[in-house]
């Protein structure tokens, strides 16, 4: 499983205007379990580019945007007037939503922190095999819903 | 998807290994089987190359993911004799599968034989390819995606199973079916080596890697000297097996059943891209010559990711087998008696208040797509500027 975590919100503004039309695609897969995507990060995400004067049209949610096949279902539902797409998904998810709909503007709304190990009773992860940038993260746990990182007696074996 | 590929050579992994190593194939059932490495078919090729060659393979255990430690522990669990004999594991699964394995299994020899190169997509095509790499790999990120060849070459990895030319030869039978002399591999289900002999019998209940319940009774056979009518699927190849699988009786039962289904289910409940639409289309099945009062069923739409909908369902149990036998979570079960029975979650419970991890084993096992993924489509009031 993937952890991707979310962008601040200003970086995400930075790729939007206020004319913009804007759909979110959120994945119900790696995101959804630990709390940044699924439909409820998808609402999450509409009402504070909303409150913040963003035009968010529609929600739309289906499992792993990493498979085109199920991409490929949603591409009748996004209306024809939406010109920007938000990618609520790992990089993955961005590159196949990408792909699919080359005619539309597509911003990341994450980023990929690495692989993880999940315990889903204790609804806690342990980042694996981090990328670069967040190498520091291998072998830390983190709490589902909240992402702060636990003591590892609070996870794992 | 997370994308791997193969770093280790067949003479390698043997190293690795010793004759006294008792040994369990592990594999994930996602990721991995579609990047050409995992799956009950590469899992079952490993451990019979490894057994010709004289080791001890305790056997095969197939996971819906292995990033999941509590399915892992289930696993554990629910096979402990074979786990407890166990000494060495060889896990065909990403790397972040093999450390969860590892972590479960502490006093084993766990055994990895891939590279995890980063995360990726699986195209409309069923191809694996890798978008977000990891630096190590020295690629950049790619909304196209790198194809697993391209990888095995510029990475020097290897883009194909472990010497799947080293599977050894079956042990084929003489077997006679509808009169005609056929050669099929001793102990195969019987049901799996008709159909690769190209004879066409219908089946619901049965899915290669999963138990057989012989639920549906739809791979009916008659078979010399076993009395009455024999369910394919739950029989073995033996040499000799003098079979009829299309005589005019069988041909009538099998449509007689499709019938029940169809009245069973309802025609307005079928769901066209289903197996089980498939199927009546294959066996021309439009009308039923029977009617049944249909009582409308539970329709469970509270779990985030799939909708169980009981109208659909043809009890073939499917989903519950891969809940139990690849999941491990054992969450799914029949409920209720006769025309009441169902699928039901935990004690008739909604899926949302129930432990599934959402792997999605019994969406994949359903035939009639009485389980499916959840798409939801929400619209907002345009912002007042």
């Amino acid at each position: 499983m993937i952890f991707a975590k979310p962008l601040p919100l200003n970086e995400v503004e930075r790729n939007l205007s206020k004319e913009d039309k804007i759909a979110i695609i959120a994945c119900n897969g790696c995101v959804r379990t630990y709390g940044v995507g699924g439909f409820e990060g998808a609402k999450k995400l509409a009402e504070s580019l909303r409150k913040d004067g963003y035009n968010v049209v529609k929600i739309i949610v289906i499992t792993y945007n990493c498979t085109e096949a199920y991409v490929m279902r949603i591409r009748r539902e996004v209306p024809s007037d939406v010109n920007v797409l938000l990618s609520l998904s790992c990089t993955a998810g961005y590159s196949s939503i990408s792909r699919m709909f080359p005619n539309k503007k597509v911003v990341k709304t994450t980023e990929n922190v690495g692989l993880i190990s999940i315990e889903d009773d204790r609804k806690v992860f342990e980042v694996t095999i981090p990328f670069e940038k967040f190498k520091d993260y291998k072998g830390k746990w983190f709490a589902f819903d909240t992402l702060e990182m636990v003591s590892k007696n609070n996870g794992g074996d | 998807m997370i994308i791997s590929l193969r770093s280790v050579k067949y003479e390698e992994l043997k190293k690795m290994l010793n004759k006294e190593d008792k040994i369990v194939v592990w594999s994930c059932d996602t990721c991995i089987k579609y990047c050409g490495l995992g799956g009950v078919e590469k899992a079952k090729t490993l451990a019979e190359v490894l057994k010709e060659e004289g080791y001890n393979v305790l056997g095969v255990e197939i996971i819906s993911e292995s990033c999941h430690l509590d399915l892992i522990r289930a696993h554990k669990k629910t096979k402990k004799d074979m786990f407890d004999e166990a000494t060495a594991i060889i896990v065909l699964a990403c790397e972040d599968g093999v450390h969860s394995v590892k972590n479960v299994f502490k006093e084993k020899k766990i055994i990895n034989v891939v590279k995890t190169l980063g995360v990726g997509n699986l195209t409309a095509r069923g191809e694996a390819i890798l978008v977000a790499p990891f630096e190590w790999t020295g690629l950049k990120e790619s909304i196209e995606g790198y194809t697993l060849n391209e990888l095995a070459e510029k990475l020097n990895l290897y883009n194909s199973f472990f010497d799947e030319d080293k599977k050894p030869k079956p042990k084929l039978v003489k077997i006679t079916v509808d009169g005609k002399e056929c050669e099929a591999e001793e102990g195969k289900n019987l049901l799996e080596a008709l159909l690769s002999l190209g004879y066409d019998i219908p089946h619901l209940c049965h899915k290669p890697g999963l138990n057989p319940t012989s639920a549906c009774r739809l791979c009916l056979v008659e078979i010399e000297g076993m009395r009455g009518l024999v369910p394919s699927c739950h029989v073995t190849v033996k040499e000799g097996m003098n079979i009829k699988v299309e005589t005019e009786e069988l041909k009538k039962y099998r449509r007689t059943i499709l019938e029940i289904i169809l009245a069973e289910v309802g025609e307005k409940y079928i769901d066209r891209r289903s197996e089980l639409a498939m199927m009546f289309r294959k066996y021309g099945v439009k009308k039923s010559r029977f009617t049944l009062s249909k009582k409308e069923k539970n329709v469970d739409e509270s779990g985030d990711i799939f909708i169980i909908d009981n109208n659909k369902c043809v009890l073939c149990g499917r989903c519950i087998r891969a809940c139990e036998e690849i999941s491990g979570r054992g969450v799914l079960d029949f409920g209720y008696r006769g025309e009441k029975t169902m699928i039901i979650s935990g004690l008739h419970d909604p899926m949302e208040e129930t432990n599934c991890v959402g792997c999605m084993a019994c969406v994949n096992a359903c035939p009639a797509n009485a389980l499916s993924l959840k798409t939801v489509l929400f619209d907002l009031e345009p912002v007042n500027k």
